[in-house]
């Protein structure tokens, strides 16, 4: 039957184009507004920078506009080290909370996955379950911890483990604390979703062939699970980059995030374009794990096309 | 008594013959008289010197509160093929997983070539399993499949590329070498499952269910493949199965499993045609049961009193019974026959009415209703294509059997 002369009901076209209507007003359009500041200067004015076309003048205002397009916010990223620099301590926060909370999913998923059915729906809504409270409560909460007469200080104190308390609030531990326990659902579920639906019966077949439990997790679980490590990770990765409240919150005033260093430029320097600027390069630089993490899912569903 | 002797000895030759011989030639060689059609010559469980190279001894299992395995002991020779037996939940998969190390017994001793499996991890022990879904890594092709096994052992590279395009070339499969699980159709999955199975050269080699995703034909064609292979390699197969003509075609051995119990050991033959209970008899094959109660001893036969039938049958049988004893004659339907006319010189004759007709090409069903409102069901052969007078429904016959094709059961 051809296709040609059929045309869908209103309701059905319109639940068809109704993501791509979604993501052009809430995610396109607000996307270019930020791209465009981000080739504006900044100004003390309301708002708080230059247009960077002249509609009053036309077309010629267009055109003045595209030849002195200035790419100054740009350079000054590149060239100040502040933004190279909370750059790099964003990606190597990021990077180190990724590869902890692996470690730290990794096996609660595994346990999770292993559970009988009617439990396992219970120890699932556990790990859910902080969501029901507000995120930035959350963070404020570990304040309370990891104060220097904080609960964990208290409790070390008691132990006699330790005879004066910690600093660790305001340090780059606190940061590491909030940003594994905040985002460790995000590890856990994926991971979990792969672990689950892996046929117990291959480890059994990796033993049986001569596999040691470690040989077969190695050989088995681990590829296997791959997809699942990829889509928590990037999960984890890219909102953490950007990461700015558990920063703000536990790391003090020395940690200095990409996320925090836009803020400050909107708030505190009022420079919007300079803001911009560092969105859209953060942007950018994000796009490349998306994209892998493409590829490795296109992958992942043409080995299971067929089976 | 020379006679008996004489025979003795061709049966010790042949014995010998076979161990010097390749395998293949054993096949369709005349065994020894008995039940069934013997497939090969080969009884080591016959022979009071052979060790077996598998033995459950007093095996216990428990889940929970169901008993899987209770207290079975059960040997298995060198180069046997043996089949597991029974209908699902009867224990026959757990006793295969103890072996494989996947499950302790809760009581008893698991031997494999004399050695007490307890305590040794499935990872070292030399039997190798095929699963019943074939657990095959799906990420892993087909060459990388087979070859698995062998890394464990940490053979040379060149070595396990030899031996994995030996175990291709054996399952017919080395043009798909490189292709991955999910390209495969369900035959040649369960190919790559078997050579993988087989490529660290096991001493005994399990087999879950080997053929139950197949379909008809293929699972026919199977049979027999898997049945070469195990002759060609001499290696001691397992199977489980739950059905029953895979076991008659390819085992040397069956174990009947109920409840955790083996109900019958025995060829596939006298399993057939000399059930133990009837359980057994009621399992394997179709067969009529009618309850009775033993009246006395003519010569080498016994008169049952079958309320049934309206009177008694006659039952050739050494069974040891005593009058009054309750029994179940037991009758496969292919050893009764009917006529229109009540046959002379027939010795077991019972009149019924044509009930139902089945008729399923090579062999035709007859249900016959009797006197008192049993049902009686008989099966020929179309040896012909055209009957001139086919019986037909609510026709009045006479079955009738030999007294040795019946069997008396007690269990």
């Amino acid at each position: 039957m051809s296709r040609r002369g059929y045309r869908a009901p209103g309701a059905q076209r319109l639940v068809r184009w109704a993501p791509a209507i979604w993501l052009t007003l809430f995610f396109a359009a607000p996307f270019l507004l930020v791209v465009r500041l981000g080739f504006s200067e900044a100004a003390t004015a309301q708002p708080p920078y230059r247009p960077v076309i002249d509609w009053s003048e036309g077309l010629a205002g267009v055109w003045a506009a595209l030849q002195g397009l200035r790419l100054d916010n740009y350079a000054l990223l590149l060239s100040d080290p502040l933004y190279v620099a909370s750059a790099l301590t964003s990606l190597q926060y990021a990077s180190a909370a990724t590869v902890l909370l692996l470690l730290v999913g990794f096996p609660i998923a595994h346990v999770l996955a292993r559970q009988p059915e009617g439990r396992r729906e219970l120890l699932l809504l556990l790990v859910i379950l902080p969501f029901w409270t507000s995120f930035l409560i959350r963070v404020y909460a570990w304040i309370g911890i990891l104060k220097p007469e904080g609960l964990l200080n208290a409790a070390l104190l008691w132990l006699g483990l330790i005879s004066s308390p910690l600093q660790i609030m305001n340090t780059g531990v606190a940061v590491m604390i909030g940003l594994v326990y905040s985002y460790l659902p995000f590890m856990v579920l994926p991971l979990y979703a792969t672990l689950v639906k892996m046929d117990h019966s291959l480890l059994e077949a990796a033993q049986d062939l001569g596999a040691t439990p470690a040989r077969a997790f190695r050989s088995v679980t681990l590829p296997l699970a791959a997809p699942g490590i990829a889509a928590g990770a990037l999960l984890c990765f890219i909102p953490m980059m950007g990461e700015f409240v558990i920063p703000d919150l536990l790391g003090g005033s020395d940690t200095l995030m990409i996320g925090r260093t836009l803020w400050s430029e909107f708030f505190s320097n009022r420079d919007w374009p300079m803001a911009s600027a560092i969105a859209v390069v953060l942007l950018a630089v994000l796009l490349a794990p998306i994209l892998a993490w493409r590829r490795l899912e296109d992958r992942a569903a043409d080995g299971e096309a067929g089976q | 008594m020379s006679d008996r002797l004489r025979g003795d000895g061709v049966a010790g030759a042949a014995r010998s013959v076979k161990e010097a011989r390749p395998a293949k030639e054993r096949m369709g060689k005349p065994g020894r008289a008995g039940l069934g059609a013997v497939r090969r010559d080969f009884a080591p469980w016959a022979d009071p010197a052979a060790a077996p190279v598998i033995r459950f001894e007093g095996v216990c299992k428990r889940f929970g509160d169901a008993v899987a395995i209770d207290n079975l002991d059960l040997s298995i020779y060198r180069g046997e093929f043996f089949c597991l037996l029974g209908p699902s939940g009867c224990g026959k998969s757990t006793l295969m997983r103890m072996l494989a190390g996947f499950e302790q017994p809760d009581a008893g001793r698991i031997l494999l070539d004399g050695v007490d499996q307890a305590g040794i991890p499935p990872h070292s022990r030399p039997v190798n399993m095929m699963f019943q879904s074939y657990a095959l890594f799906p990420h892993m092709s087909v060459a990388q499949n087979i070859a698995f096994g062998l890394r464990q052992l940490g053979l040379a590279k060149a070595d396990i590329q030899t031996r994995v395009d030996e175990m291709l070339a054996m399952v017919q499969l080395a043009p798909l070498a490189r292709r991955k699980p999910h390209q495969l159709s369900g035959g040649q999955r369960q190919r790559v499952a078997l050579a993988r199975a087989l490529a660290r050269r096991p001493q005994v080699l399990l087999l879950d269910e080997p053929l139950g995703a197949l379909d008809r034909k293929l699972r026919e064609e199977t049979q027999f493949e898997l049945m070469d292979i195990q002759e060609e390699l001499g290696a001691t197969f397992l199977v489980v199965t739950h059905d029953q003509e895979e076991a008659m075609v390819m085992a040397d051995r069956i174990a009947v499993m109920n409840h955790g119990r083996i109900a019958q050991l025995d060829t596939p033959g006298r399993i057939y045609e000399e059930p133990a209970n009837r359980y057994v008899a009621d399992f394997i094959g179709d067969v009529n049961l009618l309850e009775g109660v033993a009246v006395g001893r003519v010569d080498d036969l016994w008169r049952i009193a079958c309320p049934a039938t309206g009177g008694e049958v006659l039952v050739a049988s050494d069974a040891m019974l005593t009058a009054g004893q309750q029994v179940a004659v037991a009758v496969r339907p292919e050893k009764i026959r009917i006529d229109r006319a009540r046959p002379p010189d027939a010795v077991n004759v019972i009149p019924g009415e044509v009930w139902d007709i089945g008729y399923l090409g090579d062999w035709t069903t007859y249900v016959l209703k009797l006197a008192g409102g049993e049902t009686l069901k008989t099966s020929r052969a179309n040896v012909s294509r055209r009957v001139a007078e086919p019986v037909t429904w609510e026709e009045t016959v006479f079955a009738s059997f030999a007294p040795d094709a019946a069997v008396i059961l007690t269990g």
